[in-house]
């Protein structure tokens, strides 16, 4: 095998990586998304079919996903009129994949509410909160499900349970109503604005006559302020002169009161004279009595004298 | 205005020109007998190698680039209005639909293409091609069906590596930009944003552009002998027709995506 074959080869081994690593990819990308697909579809997981009636069909189509708790459970699988002698006019038929339908008993409904600006509307099953389940199950498939409170093998009811409808309408047709009753409004709305009107030329009236008045008012008010004002000038006068006398009558008072007390203090010395005074003349008296000149004249007057009576006579 | 006049009334013959060119090197990829098998597989080896292998470096650095501005300015913008969500889709249309196999038929028209122009004048100016008849069924099978085939499955296999290098790009940056996305929501974004016609449309269509860049290349190497000084100029016209032809191409394509 020479050089240039050797370098052939290779070059095919290289380009033959190149495409097959692409492909593989490819190949690659392609099974994830057929895995992807299968697992938001639910192609591997049973499903339990369940029917409702509703008013229109309008906003709903084949295919359309049914959500429950923010989940979607399941899609929309048939949309048919109903006779012209049935109450209500289409028939809907879903399908509920596992585990969902565990969540769906006797007591769910189906809302039909509105989905987006585009008259577009959407099937949401409320959870069941006080019923019983509406699908049995042994060996992890559908073995019956709830037929008029009776259990019945899928096999015998494939349109499934029934699920009230709880129908709203869809934007447009709110939108519709909404601008009817708007229009039916109009003239109520349009006789209430010219009252409205009128009210408002009353109260322009009313401003008028306002504006009046208090240009009437304006020099009655202004000859009372000047009066009140020559008034207050007067009594602030009168209230300086006041203060003034009243300044001089507290300083004769504090005066006078300083005066006395200056005297409460010459009487206290002159009691404090008068008690020496008196310790004194006891003194002399106590000497008097001493003395031998007048002592016999002092024991005389203690016997004459009567001791002085009790208070309890003894 | 003369040559606008010109080239109006050339225009058709030269339209019909290039068709004819189309129709029979297709047919020559199509019958090429068995004594000739070993020889265009060889060729064809040797051109894969050349038109795809070795711009894979260039392929990668623009799927790199398209990853990092396409998401960079996506996320910024989607982040705005809180739909971040949208990432996928957004990714998926611009850049699997449309920009992956245009972009790299751009790239193999500008780097594979003008080589071809110059190789193959040069082939027909060195009297390797005969030079004075049009291009022989021979030379149809020995020089243009390699190049055919090297540069469709060239310009599909490259297509996929710019798409996926291009996605993992863009959520690295989703990353870097703070964007709460996991890899696997990531990819079911992409998964939910892709349908299973884009597999095929995608390949179909990267297949064509690079069919359609080989045969211009071709066409305006081989059409006539071609004078030193005038190399350059089949080269650029090459160029152009080819982007001409695949944006044409991928408007039919678009039109395909709408109608589905």
């Amino acid at each position: 095998m020479n050089e240039t074959e050797t370098t052939s080869r290779n070059t095919e081994r290289v380009v033959g990586v190149f495409v097959v690593l692409a492909l593989l990819l490819l190949l690659a990308g392609f099974a994830y998304y057929l895995y992807h697909t299968a697992e938001r579809k639910g192609w591997r997981v049973p499903r339990c079919p369940y029917h409702t009636f509703v008013q229109s069909a309008d906003g709903l189509e084949v295919g359309d996903p049914v959500r429950m708790m923010g989940f979607d459970i399941g899609e929309l699988t048939v949309i048919e009129a109903q006779p012209p002698s049935s109450y209500y006019h289409v028939f809907i038929g879903i399908e509920i994949k596992r585990p969902y339908y565990g969540y769906i008993w006797t007591d769910s409904k189906i809302k039909v509410t509105s989905s987006g600006f585009l008259g577009k509307r959407q099937l949401e099953i409320t959870k069941g909160e006080t019923g019983g389940p509406t699908v049995f199950e042994k060996n992890n498939r559908i073995s019956e499900i709830l037929i008029d409170g009776n259990p019945v093998a899928l096999a015998e009811a494939p349109k499934g349970p029934f699920l009230p409808p709880d129908e709203s309408p869809s934007v447009t047709e709110r939108a519709e109503r909404l601008l009817n009753q708007a229009e039916a409004a109009l003239p109520n709305i349009l006789a209430v604005t010219n009252r409205i009107n009128a009210v408002l030329d009353n109260s322009a009236a009313l401003t008028s006559n306002a504006n009046e008045l208090v240009s009437e008012v304006r020099p009655a008010v202004s000859n009372v302020t000047t009066r009140l004002d020559t008034t207050l000038v007067a009594a602030d006068t009168n209230l300086v002169v006041l203060a003034g006398n009243l300044n001089d009558t507290l300083l004769n008072l504090a005066e006078i009161t300083s005066n006395l007390n200056s005297q409460v203090q010459s009487n206290d010395q002159m009691l404090s004279s008068i008690s020496r005074l008196v310790v004194d003349t006891d003194n002399l008296v106590q000497g008097l009595k001493k003395h031998w000149l007048l002592r016999g004249v002092f024991q005389k007057m203690n016997a004459t004298n009567t001791p002085p009576a009790k208070a309890d006579g003894k | 205005m003369e040559s606008v006049g010109e080239r109006a009334l050339r225009s058709p013959a030269g339209l019909r020109a290039r068709l004819r060119f189309a129709t029979t090197a297709l047919a020559a990829a199509v019958s090429v007998p068995r004594s000739l098998r070993a020889e265009v597989r060889a060729q064809t080896a040797e051109q894969l190698w050349r038109c795809g292998v070795r711009q894979l470096p260039v392929v990668a650095l623009l799927g790199l680039a398209l990853g990092l501005l396409v998401v960079g300015q996506a996320v910024a913008l989607l982040r705005q209005v809180s739909a971040q969500h949208y990432m996928g889709t957004v990714m998926v249309t611009v850049i699997m639909r449309e920009l992956g196999p245009l972009l790299t038929a751009f790239l193999l028209a500008a780097r594979a293409g003008t080589a071809t122009v110059v190789e193959l004048g040069a082939l027909r100016m060195t009297g390797r091609v005969d030079r004075t008849e049009k291009v022989g069924v021979r030379a149809m099978r020995e020089l243009v069906v390699p190049r055919l085939k090297a540069l469709a499955v060239s310009t599909f296999c490259l297509t996929i590596y710019l798409i996926f290098i291009a996605l993992a790009t863009g959520y690295v940056v989703a990353f870097l930009q703070g964007v709460p996305l996991r890899p696997g929501a990531y990819c079911g974004q992409l998964a939910d944003a892709l349908h299973w016609l884009d597999f095929t449309l995608v390949g179909l269509k990267a297949a064509l552009f690079g069919a359609v860049v080989a045969v211009v290349s071709c066409y305006h190497g081989l059409e006539r002998l071609l004078r030193i000084e005038e190399f350059s100029q089949a080269a650029t016209r090459a160029v152009v027709e080819s982007l001409a032809c695949c944006l044409v191409l991928d408007a039919v394509f678009l039109t395909g995506y709408l109608v589905r």
